[in-house]
């Protein structure tokens, strides 16, 4: 018994993919163990089938973030996911902002700094839209079990999903930028000393801030670059701070830019 | 020099003014269509006038749509609006062989078999109202005062998602905006994010 329990072990670890509706979801861990006080890295990932996608934090003109709910034991924590640079998906007049082919939400759960328990049982309760022409919601549960060792013990088998993952994300720069509501126009204003000199994509989250566009008004002035666009029609109030994902090539870099207080000098 | 090129830039702007005015703006007057609902009746939206117009877009097929009917939460809406005497107009703005499309004999069987209770249904196949309105999901509501003022456009609710279990604790924005106007107060939220399928243009 004991024995067969140990050669279950992987295989609890490594939650099954869930064949859904028009897409393939799955829930990997970086490690197969988990250690106190070292984060666990876990990756949510979609695998739609061919002209179907998924979506990014802001989906655009229309569809649905996925929503992640944790079930963790008492002590641990969740960070919120972090979605790969996303690409802009025509339909018609609008826009959503997904993506069209695998991809893979990276999320740090954060274990306490003691563990007395053998095993940690952690719980995904996983929600999604799949569209292409018509919509799909999606769900599924993903349940892990994971002993708990001293050293965290690599899982290779994953290894080349997690680099691909981390390969995707925008890259974060040291830089940040403000923003401000000018009329019916979101200005963004950021230093663009480490930023490409051409930018292909603009990417705003959260939603309702800026109007998607594929050809943003861009300028580069000196070191600095503006970024003009239409405001939200369903814009209501500017939040703190924004999230500007720029986007070349597939490489994404993400800004932060806070708002402009209002008659604050540039 | 300096005078002629203001004269000139307050003419571009007075043309954008009147551009963007088509564009749907809650305080402003909503955009003016005429149409034939499913029931053969003629609709033109001014001639409303005097009472509460509510309109809600819509496609049987969409999820979004589905989590609202399916649960019984639009039907109930209609229902409560109706009874009072305000308009409500489900329009169906898919175009011909997209998700959604159907003809007035099909629009009509849905009205029965969901027990739905809109004034009318309006089919937009041209897509023209769904444009005037810049109307994005399905669904994707609009109220408009008895003046003919646009004071609601957005969602139908506070959180986004196809499931019917959130319904219970979400904010319902239609009914939060007639709460407050019945009440002689302003709508506090005229403008949410409206979530769901896109509209099958």
């Amino acid at each position: 018994m004991s024995l067969l329990l140990t050669l279950l072990w992987p295989l609890t670890a490594l939650a099954a993919p869930v064949q859904a509706r028009h897409v393939v979801v799955d829930l990997l861990t970086e490690t197969s163990t988990v250690t106190a006080g070292e984060p666990l890295w876990v990756l949510l990932t979609f695998a739609p089938e061919p002209h179907w996608h998924t979506y990014w934090k802001n989906p655009g003109d229309s569809g649905l973030a996925p929503k992640l709910n944790w079930q963790l034991p008492p002590g641990w924590q969740a960070r919120e996911p972090l979605f790969p640079t996303p690409a802009a998906i025509p339909y018609g007049k609008q826009i959503n902002y997904g993506y069209e082919g695998e991809s893979g939400l990276l999320v740090e759960l954060v274990p306490p700094l003691v563990m007395q328990e053998e095993n940690v049982a952690l719980t995904l309760d996983a929600r999604w839209l799949v569209c292409a022409d018509a919509c799909v919601p999606g769900q599924a549960e993903f349940k892990l079990e994971l002993p708990v060792t001293r050293f965290a013990a690599p899982n290779p088998r994953h290894k080349s999903r997690f680099a691909q993952a981390r390969f995707s994300l925008p890259l974060k720069s040291d830089i940040a930028g403000t923003y401000r509501v000018q009329g019916e126009q979101i200005v963004v204003d950021l230093p663009a000393r480490t930023l490409p000199r051409s930018v292909s994509r603009v990417f705003i989250a959260p939603g309702q801030i800026a109007e998607a566009e594929l050809a943003p008004d861009l300028t580069f002035k000196e070191d600095r670059l503006l970024i003009r666009l239409n405001r939200h029609s369903y814009f209501s109030k500017a939040p703190p701070q924004i999230e500007v994902v720029l986007e070349l090539a597939g490489q994404g870099w993400s800004v932060p830019a806070r708002l402009q207080p209002q008659g604050e000098s540039q | 020099m300096n005078r002629l090129l203001r004269v000139l830039l307050g003419m571009v702007c007075v043309f954008s003014v009147g551009l963007t005015q088509a564009a749907p703006k809650p305080g402003a007057m909503a955009p003016d269509f005429t149409a034939t609902d499913t029931q053969g009746n003629t609709v033109t939206l001014s001639r409303l006038q005097g009472q509460y117009v509510v309109l809600e877009w819509t496609n049987h097929l969409c999820p979004f749509v589905q989590k609202h009917y399916g649960s019984g939460n639009m039907q109930a809406l209609q229902k409560t609006y109706t009874d009072k005497g305000y308009h409500w107009y489900s329009i169906v703005s898919s175009a011909p062989g997209k998700q959604g499309n159907i003809d007035a004999a099909k629009a009509n069987e849905l009205t029965t078999s969901r027990g739905a209770a809109p004034s009318g249904v309006i089919l937009d196949p041209s897509g023209a109202i769904g444009k005037l309105y810049d109307a994005r999901t399905t669904p994707h509501m609009f109220i408009i005062d008895p003046s003919g003022k646009l004071v609601y456009m957005g969602g139908i609710d506070s959180i986004p998602s196809a499931d019917k279990a959130d319904l219970a604790a979400a904010t319902n924005y239609v009914k939060a905006a007639f709460t407050e106007l019945e009440a002689g107060k302003p709508v506090s939220t005229p403008v949410s994010a409206p979530y769901g399928c896109s509209v099958k243009y």
